[in-house]
């Protein structure tokens, strides 16, 4: 016992020496820092009998994790974790990359030391590499914890947390995987089961996330294709079919960006009008102005398109565009009786947003006046009435409105 | 429970806020130094404050004397604030709204004052890097905007970030009562927006007497269409769902409507960006065709309950 105790303390002196802030301080830094770009090398130890015959015994998680790449520089580095990722060249940090580094720390020691450190170095490199929604990867993430050695197998393990910190690294990879919106598989279910056992916290965060993810999968009513098209006409036709709120409505491309025109602008030119708008333009009274303003914004996932619209102020005694018709049921009480009807259902009877009509939308590649220019154009064809109406340009940067607003 | 209040920080029955940092806390509870210096959130509450220490200089005999006779005053305004609502409840002359009314709008911004009954945050607060303001748009409806930054705080705690979020001002009664509202006669939520695409969250706040509840937050999303139409959203009150600390809860429960505190919409959808959203009005109404009452199963995963804890010990309805 007392010659354990001298050894253990001789450990505790040599970390001392080695890191001036502990090698508490170093682990930590291996789980938390996700930006450290400098290669942090330990200063030259004295190779001394006591350091030999400590090597033996110094078992932490740092130093056999770096071992290769203590072997390819020839030196006694200690590396951290991180490191390993940020070794890789940034135009290389690929999948197959990524499992191989995740295989080779499979592979160097079946007790699988210090994988704690290693997994969360490894959830905080994916988005590097681009697997940040890859389950595939998470599953090999799941595969680097050493198997049946969490479960707990007897009435005190299941009693008390059993391998706490080991637990919290499988929550905070499913945590990772929530984040990014991936469902876990019954491949998953399968590792978790093996490494931590069925009652167990990662397992309950699964079965959790298999009950919550379902439920809101299909909420949103404007889908969009995951991944998005990369084509700009495609991401156009999406958002423009998205805005104008009606299946009937017309989508037409004016100008491709390799059509001969002569126009400079090099551009693609896309619209989208409704056969009541199309009405409306018809019915237009000839002496008013229509506007031509914008640019707007419009998110489709993390992609912003930017968009004009064709509109008019709001004539006396139209009726104003997207007021609905409100229709209610008659009973005995409100029979004939508006006001009476409004006292009672007074969300029924919000007024509209004194607004005039709309009559096209669309979406140009550089959103700039000869491309728009183009559109009016395009539209003049479809809508001979337009020819007549004076078209005025009021145009803005959707940025420059946002400051004007603050 | 207004002299229980009152005896345990004289400042609350005297309508002194203390906190500017936060709608909730009355007492000193979030006066410390920022601790990331990044002067936290501009909100309107922290300005009056700051406006209040800057403007003390030495005071004069008169001015003594009407701050020493002030709290009288204030109380005696109190009063009459509870002999109003007492009034108002004796004369139920809307009884007959309370038994038919179809729907009612809880805000319609239509002007600057409207406006007023709301709390602008973002993650700002925390050391974030978002902005949120909300302000008068050309149509004179609300206009939420500002931009969202998902960049985590480097505190070393926070592992995430990126939200904005605007929330009503809790209503007050006599004697700083906190007062709620009781939509227990409508089902649905109403809204009329008009968004930029992205997809945002409505929170709902209601009173709750232990602390453990404080951070209850029922919740559902909506989805933006975007383009230059206006956009009319029904959300049941069944779909809310119960979350604590922005974390799902295993035990849901659908939400309590009686004694709603306050309604928010918060945006945090992970992404770097800007956001515009234009609010009409904020509405419930009820629709007979909704027959759900809950949409999440609840199932008590807990150890076995006795037989005669139907009923709730303590219902905050009881004070």
């Amino acid at each position: 016992m007392a010659n354990l105790t001298r050894i253990f303390s001789r450990q505790m002196q040599l970390c001392a020496r080695t890191f001036p802030g502990g090698l508490f301080k170093q682990c930590r830094n291996s789980v938390y820092t996700t930006c450290s770009g400098a290669l942090q090398k330990a200063p030259a130890c004295p190779s001394g009998s006591y350091r030999q015959k400590t090597a033996q015994l110094h078992s932490s998680s740092q130093h056999l994790a770096a071992k290769d790449t203590q072997e390819r520089n020839d030196s006694r580095a200690l590396v951290l974790h991180q490191q390993i990722f940020e070794d890789i060249d940034p135009e290389v940090r690929t999948k197959a990359n990524f499992l191989k580094v995740l295989d080779n720390f499979t592979k160097k020691d079946i007790r699988r030391r210090g994988h704690v450190e290693f997994i969360y170095a490894a959830l905080a490199k994916m988005k590097d590499f681009g697997v940040q929604k890859d389950l595939e990867v998470y599953n090999k993430i799941f595969d680097v914890f050493p198997k049946e050695v969490f479960v707990p197998t007897n009435f005190i393990q299941s009693l008390y947390n059993h391998y706490p910190r080991q637990q919290e690294t499988g929550i905070a990879i499913l945590e990772q995987m929530e984040y990014h919106g991936v469902m876990p598989s019954a491949e998953t279910a399968d590792l978790i089961i093996k490494v931590f056992g069925f009652r167990s916290h990662p397992m309950k965060k699964f079965r959790r996330i298999l009950y919550w993810f379902p439920k809101f999968r299909h909420i949103n009513p404007y889908p969009l294709p995951d991944p998005l098209p990369t084509d700009p006409v495609d991401l156009a036709r999406l958002a423009l079919r998205r805005m104008a709120d009606d299946r009937k409505a017309e989508f037409k491309i004016y100008q491709r960006e390799d059509d001969e025109t002569e126009s400079q602008v090099k551009t693609y030119v896309t619209s989208i009008q409704t056969v009541e708008q199309q009405k409306m333009l018809a019915e237009h009274p000839q002496d008013v102005p229509v506007y031509v303003e914008g640019s707007f914004r419009l998110w489709l996932k993390d992609k912003q398109v930017y968009y004009h619209i064709l509109r008019s102020d709001l004539l006396e005694g139209t009726k104003e565009q997207g007021m609905k018709e409100k229709e209610w049921v008659e009973d005995d009480f409100t029979k004939n009786n508006e006001e009476r009807r409004r006292w009672l259902d007074p969300v029924a009877f919000v007024e509209n947003v004194p607004e005039g009509p709309v009559f096209a939308i669309c979406i140009t590649g550089s959103s700039c006046q000869e491309s728009l220019n183009t559109w009016i154009k395009g539209l003049q064809e479809d809508n001979p009435a337009l020819k007549k109406i004076p078209v005025i340009f009021k145009l803005s940067s959707a940025s420059t409105q946002l400051a004007a607003a603050q | 429970m207004m002299t229980i209040r009152a005896l345990r920080s004289p400042q609350l029955a005297l309508g002194v806020r203390v906190c500017g940092r936060c709608w909730r806390h009355d007492g000193p509870r979030h006066q410390r130094a920022d601790p990331l210096g990044t002067d936290g959130a501009r909100t309107e509450a922290k300005q009056e404050v700051d406006g209040a220490e800057t403007a003390a200089r030495p005071k004069g005999f008169r001015t003594k004397v009407v701050e020493f006779f002030r709290p009288a005053g204030n109380a005696l305004n109190e009063v009459r604030k509870l002999a109003n609502e007492t009034f108002t409840q004796m004369k139920r002359d809307d009884l007959e709204q309370l038994m038919f009314e179809d729907s009612r709008i809880l805000w319609k911004f239509r002007g600057p004052e409207d406006l007023d009954q709301w709390l602008v945050t973002s993650d700002k607060e925390m050391g974030g890097k978002s902005e949120a303001y909300l302000t008068l748009s050309e149509n004179n409806t609300a206009f939420f905007h500002g931009v969202t930054n998902i960049e985590v705080p480097k505190d070393g705690v926070t592992r995430y970030s990126g939200y904005a979020a605007m929330r009503s001002k809790q209503r007050k009664a006599a004697f700083n009562r906190r007062s709620q509202m009781d939509l227990t006669p409508f089902n649905i939520l109403n809204l009329r927006v008009r968004g930029d695409g992205r997809s945002y969250m409505i929170t709902l706040a209601p009173e709750s007497y232990f602390s453990s509840q404080w951070d209850d937050l029922w919740c559902y999303f909506f989805f933006t269409r975007g383009g230059p139409h206006w956009q009319d959203i029904q959300i049941p009150f069944s779909k809310f769902f119960l979350t604590s600390k922005g974390r799902v809860q295993d035990a849901q429960s659908a939400v309590p409507k009686d004694r709603i505190n306050t309604i928010g919409i918060t945006l945090g959808d992970k992404i770097n960006g800007p956001f515009e959203l234009e609010i009409d009005f904020m509405g419930v109404t009820m629709d007979l065709t909704h027959k759900e009452e809950f949409a999440y199963e609840q199932y008590y995963q807990g150890p076995r309950r006795k037989r005669f804890t139907k009923k709730p010990l303590l219902s905050t309805k009881d004070w």
